[in-house]
């Protein structure tokens, strides 16, 4: 998915002199465009351009950087900078390209580590499909973005493997002594079917994920891991969730989480069959809310793929009103 | 890192002191007091038996 609140072709503009805003849309006509705030800089990266080199200092579109780990180096924390990503004529089904542009073919191969040095960075993916700039790993099974920054946002892209054997595409770590990912958003992304883990959270707090298509991930859509530290107060919320082999498992104590509005499509609990803890898995956690989600599995019966079967509640979670294919949830899943 | 304002302190409740020992030490996550032993935990300056309960209770 394009990233959002993107204004085509306004931000390519290195200095505008004027900013005339897009009709119809409030808040357009400002000074800072793109950026987050008015001290910020944009960075172009375009591997696709003709001469795009990291030795340029990336503030020009029409002189971009090779890499977007490049461009994280350039980044200063919290000034409001945004690294922009060109689009690309590679997808899912062909990471060479679909032929119709053969000088736009390359995807983003990159393995970045999102330092705390750039805290409040914004990663956009700027394309104008449906599903974004294409970005895969750089080696077998992969981590395409890790996040050891606060207050990141990255959208804008579809993330696959590519020319490479399995994916993890953003993976979010806070220890508070050099690791402070927390505060991320990822909206307005795709994660295929070729990803394994689309999103991990390891003691990252307050993250916001929303507006993402999770498409059969072969191992989990949304985790945090049963062994690790959990996430809390995070939002995951307005969500397609397409038969992942887990959708959301947030373990490891996981609290004070906010689960809405999703989506989650399941084969085996649509058709009955045994789909245990495939859906939303909040064991071991508390006072998380789970509601107004979109399940499709049958209410508790019990039988295989039903509500209790596809989700678990933590003891002290709260499930209201969440959709089954029957009818409204009343009970927690157990 | 300011132990009062941590996560151990704000957030699992830990004694200020307990949760300063810890930061100390690095182990500043719940994935990493998990994995520390009983005896790596008491070993930890200001850390006895009572904390270590409390710690064990609070965050795991």
């Amino acid at each position: 998915m394009p990233g959002a609140n993107v204004n085509w072709p306004i931000p390519l503009m290195r200095l505008p002199p004027w900013f005339p805003g897009q009709m119809g849309v409030p808040g357009t006509d400002t000074d800072t465009g793109i950026r987050s705030s008015s001290a910020g800089t944009v960075f172009y990266v375009d591997p696709n351009f003709p001469g795009a080199s990291d030795a340029r200092d990336g503030t020009n579109p029409t002189s971009p950087l090779l890499t977007v780990a490049k461009a994280l180096t350039l980044v200063q924390p919290q000034r409001g900078d945004v690294i922009v990503v060109g689009s690309n004529d590679a997808w899912q089904y062909a990471p060479g390209g679909t032929g119709v542009s053969t000088d736009y073919a390359t995807a983003i191969s990159e393995e970045v580590t999102i330092p705390y040095t750039a805290s409040g960075v914004r990663i956009v993916g700027l394309s104008a499909g449906t599903m974004g700039v294409m970005w895969t790993p750089a080696s077998n099974a992969g981590t395409c973005i890790t996040c050891h920054a606060i207050d990141v946002i990255i959208e804008g892209f579809v993330f696959t493997e590519g020319d490479y054997t399995g994916c993890d595409a953003v993976y979010c770590e806070w220890d508070g002594i050099t690791l402070f990912g927390e505060n991320m958003t990822v909206r307005n992304c795709h994660f295929d079917d070729t990803v394994d883990t689309a999103i991990e959270l390891e003691f990252s707090w307050y993250c916001d994920i929303h507006n993402n298509r999770f498409q059969q991930n072969d191992v989990v859509a949304v985790m945090s891991a049963v062994g690790g530290s959990g996430t809390a107060y995070t939002h995951i919320h307005d969500n397609t969730f397409m038969d992942c082999a887990i959708a959301i498992s947030l373990l490891g104590g996981a609290d004070n989480n906010e689960i809405y509005d999703n989506i989650l499509y399941n084969a085996s609990a649509a058709g009955a069959a045994a789909a245990a803890n495939e859906g939303i898995n909040t064991t071991g956690g508390s006072d998380n809310i789970v509601t107004n989600n979109w399940l499709s599995c049958l209410l508790p019966v019990p039988a295989n793929g039903d509500l209790d079967d596809f989700c678990t509640s933590a003891g002290t979670a709260t499930w209201i009103g969440n959709h089954c294919s029957n009818g409204l949830q009343v009970t927690d899943p157990t | 890192m300011q132990a009062s304002k941590s996560k151990l302190v704000r957030h699992y409740k830990l004694s200020g002191k307990d949760a300063q020992s810890l930061i100390d030490a690095g182990l500043t996550t719940p994935k990493l007091i998990r994995a520390a032993s009983d005896n790596g935990l008491k070993a930890l300056k200001g850390i006895g038996e009572s904390a270590l309960a409390d710690i064990r209770k609070k965050v795991g």
